[in-house]
């Protein structure tokens, strides 16, 4: 029974202890007032001293904001971006063009062009990582260290979630040209890439341009010694000295390092006769990858399981080839050499058996229907305005291409499985005919 | 008082699911409790969790350790500095580089103001849970000027990413110490109010003394942390009893349910703790704030975190217990693997145990009790 008291004389002074407390706070409600009629009210922002104390502090993560004429593309905030929401997309004017594509205010000479950078604000989680690494400080969070030079905004809120994806690169289409992105803005827009007219000349030069002619140097057998000659003997090549010049400028310099020997005198005396300059023939590496010896085919020695035995047998494929040795030469050196290395089993000898009859070599199966079927356009297709019939008929198409298919059987083929499936009609069939026609 | 109902027999009629969540407001956020009921006596609760699963530990095997920090945030989202200290504690002792003094000193003061806004949630929520709505807009209030200190420091509200591997983002603005010196002062008269408003409110005593008892042996059995633990009157707090950072300098006591009101290690123990607590960091945080030492903050911070090939545990006492974190380094700039132990993964399958017997109403103030938060349960 007492307790049953107590029980209601606590229960009451708690209820009359938490009453006055709500009235002591309903009296004092100015002072202790927490909440914000917020689109109407604001926290007043330099009360608060968000960013403008310190310069430096990074303080305010509303948005993230680039400026775009600071950006110098290195991508490093791409790479810190945990969550990619960053892309950039840069054009590098090439070598010799006139563009230019600015200055930072950092006073950084800028290297290309920034042609795409994009933020996607809905992916952003506001981690900040992106803007350390910055080296022209151009990235940050708006509030951050150069909120001196902008207004802070607070709410970035938008419309519509596209809206929240902010694009600050927005070179015009004339200025992506002259950085030479003209390749760049046709895939932009889905098109072949336009026909190249400054790679033609960039070429011929190269193919143009002679050749210093190394061989005298090359006789020098020590390595250091060689390399010292061969830095020596480029330089006064470039220099445009004559054959004795050269060899006197080449004997100076390995003097000089205390690298010259009497036997060098026969070096010499060959730089002194030899032609500096070589017209650049076809470069030698050309002729192995356009004719291995005797059409072997390096790659059936993929099937030597070893990978030491099928190294050793591949790199004396190489250099016999290369000295253009005929199919038979070529088959024995990779023989002594397999037995030199101890190597030599039966496995081997049955390959390198296929590998000499050249009857037994396939043709690469992938490679017939290519050369079958190349007559067939599929983009003849797309004329097919019905999806499904499309889709069908481009499924069927590839199919029967990829089993080397001749063009006529590819289009009956093509025709029957629409014709199965209800989806052929005349004006379809018209467009399937003109695969033929347009080949 | 409550009573538990110990013998079923007695009042055996069928068997009822009661499914409750995940959209449920008591559930703190979205778990699923299928409670098996007799009646309206709960005798097994099932806790379904999984809706808020991201793959934080599979995504880390894809992010460089500075990537992964932002992401720590995201688990415990009610103490993200937390986790971003216990992350950055277990990668510093896996790459085995000195702290300056000053960042740990930092670091303890933003962990300890974290502690207090985590638990101003948890007892607010409490007080929400078993029917009072006022302290919850009190506790929110005094939680919001903690945000604010944290925003006058690194710019963000919630997910901070404040605290890197070896050392944090920015230093102390210059108004920092004084402004969470009268954060302090305000706040300390503050917790009296919460005491006179909640804890010894009569009612509120009713529906929390002597319900959902978790003696400590069963705690310790279900490897139950924090506050949890400690209300159960065990003395264990990684600050204390393994001290990190510059926590062995400071002088606090751990607080322990003593079964004041009831039982020790009855739900309001538990909550009680988290009172207790917040007093103690104020504590840590006068103390902290007065020895705070100069330095450079970025002084040890790496230019590329890269580690040779080995693993570490480091456990760290978050606001909600041990969070621990086990790294297997891969000898590249990511790590090969990332297992977070979450402390309330494991304070929440104690509920089933300590539930078994109350009333549906009773569950919820057990389930607040132990403070979970879904987003680290699920990671």
């Amino acid at each position: 029974m007492g307790e049953y008291f107590k029980n209601i004389y606590t229960g009451l002074q708690s209820f009359i202890a938490g009453l006055q407390l709500s009235l002591h706070h309903y009296h004092s409600r100015k002072k202790l007032v927490a909440t914000l009629q917020y689109p109407h009210e604001k926290w007043p922002v330099e009360e608060r001293h968000i960013g403008f104390d310190l310069q430096e502090y990074n303080v305010v993560r509303s948005r993230l904001h680039v400026d775009i004429n600071d950006c110098i593309g290195c991508n490093q905030c791409v790479r810190a971006c945990p969550v990619d929401c960053i892309t950039i997309e840069s054009v590098k004017p090439p070598k010799g063009s006139e563009f230019d594509p600015g200055t930072t205010s950092n006073g950084t000479q800028k290297r290309m062009l920034v042609a795409r950078f994009d933020i996607d604000l809905t992916e952003c989680m506001f981690c900040n990582l992106c803007t350390y690494p910055c080296p022209e400080d151009c990235i940050y969070m708006v509030g951050g260290p150069n909120s001196a030079k902008h207004q802070i905004e607070y709410e970035y809120s938008k419309r519509d979630r596209k809206d929240l994806i902010f694009r600050f690169a927005n070179p015009s289409e004339e200025e992506i040209i002259a950085a030479g992105g003209a390749d760049y803005l046709a895939k932009k827009k889905g098109l072949p890439p336009p026909e190249k007219p400054a790679a033609e000349p960039k070429a011929k030069p190269k193919t143009a341009e002679p050749k210093i002619n190394y061989e005298p140097v090359n006789a020098i057998t020590d390595r250091m010694t060689r390399s010292l000659a061969k830095k020596a003997y480029t330089a006064a090549v470039r220099a445009g000295k004559t054959a004795s010049e050269t060899a006197v400028a080449v004997k100076q310099a390995l003097e000089e390092a205390g690298k010259y020997s009497s036997d060098l005198d026969t070096v010499m005396e060959s730089i002194g006769k030899a032609e500096l300059m070589t017209q650049a023939g076809p470069a030698p590496e050309k002729k192995v990858v356009e004719q291995p010896a005797g059409g072997l085919d390096i790659k059936l020695l993929n099937d030597l399981t070893d990978r030491m035995t099928r190294g050793i047998a591949k790199k004396a494929f190489m250099a016999a080839t290369r000295e253009g040795q005929d199919a038979k030469a070529v088959v024995r050196s990779i023989q002594t050499a397999l037995e030199a290395a101890d190597k030599f089993t039966d496995e081997v000898k049955a390959v390198l058996a296929k590998l000499e009859s050249p009857g037994e070599a396939p043709v690469k199966p992938a490679a017939a229907p290519k050369t079958a079927a190349p007559a067939l356009n599929i983009k003849v297709l797309n004329g097919i305005s019905d999806k499904m019939t499309r889709g069908l008929a481009k499924k069927t198409f590839m199919a029967a291409q990829r089993a080397g298919k001749s063009p006529a059987d590819i289009v009956t083929e093509v025709k029957e499985t629409l014709e199965d499936a209800g989806k052929l009609t005349p004006e379809f069939a018209k467009i399937i005919d003109s695969l033929r026609e347009d080949a | 008082m409550a009573e538990q109902l110990k013998d079923f027999s007695l009042l055996h009629s069928d068997e009822m699911i009661l499914n409750m969540g995940p959209q449920h407001p008591s559930t703190h956020g979205v778990l699923r409790l299928k409670i098996h009921t007799d009646g309206e006596i709960v005798s097994r609760i099932e806790p379904i969790i999984g809706y808020l699963h991201r793959c934080f530990e599979k995504h880390c095997e894809f992010l460089t350790y500075e990537q992964i920090v932002p992401f720590t945030d995201r688990t415990d989202y009610l103490a993200a500095m937390n986790m971003n200290d216990a992350y950055a504690l277990a990668v510093e002792k896996l790459l085995e580089i000195e702290i300056p003094e000053r960042v740990q000193y930092i670091r303890v003061i933003m962990a300890e103001l974290q502690r207090i806004a985590s638990h101003l949630v948890a007892v607010g929520t409490f007080g929400l849970d078993v029917g009072g709505i006022t302290p919850f807009t009190w506790t929110i209030r005094d939680r919001e000027r903690i945000l604010d200190l944290f925003e006058y420091v690194c710019g963000a509200r919630l997910l901070y990413n404040y605290i890197w591997v070896g050392g944090v983002s920015h230093d102390l603005p210059e108004k920092f110490i004084r402004r969470t010196l009268e954060f302090l002062d305000y706040f300390e008269p503050q917790i009296e109010e919460y005491n006179q408003i909640l804890t010894y409110n009569k009612i509120f005593i009713e529906r929390t003394a002597d319900v959902g008892t978790l003696t400590p042996e069963v705690a310790i059995n279900y490897g139950c942390t924090g506050p949890v633990l400690r209300g159960s009157g065990v003395k264990w707090d990684l600050r204390k009893t393994e001290p990190y950072a510059v926590y062995d300098k400071f002088d606090f006591d751990i607080a322990v349910g003593d079964g004041r009101m009831g039982t020790v290690g009855d739900t309001w123990d538990r909550y009680f703790v988290r009172i207790i607590e917040m007093k103690e960091s104020v504590k840590i945080l006068r103390q902290a704030l007065a020895q705070i030492p100069d330095g450079d903050v970025h002084a040890a911070v790496p230019k590329k975190v890269r580690i040779k090939e080995g693993s570490v545990y480091s456990r760290y006492e978050s606001a909600r217990g041990e969070v621990g974190f086990y790294i297997i380094a891969g000898g590249k700039d990511k790590p090969m693997r990332v297992k977070m132990r979450s402390p309330a993964f494991c304070n929440l399958s104690v509920l089933s145990e300590i539930a078994e017997g109350w009333m549906i109403s009773d569950v919820i103030a057990i389930l607040g009790s132990l403070d979970i938060v879904l987003g680290e349960i699920d990671r």
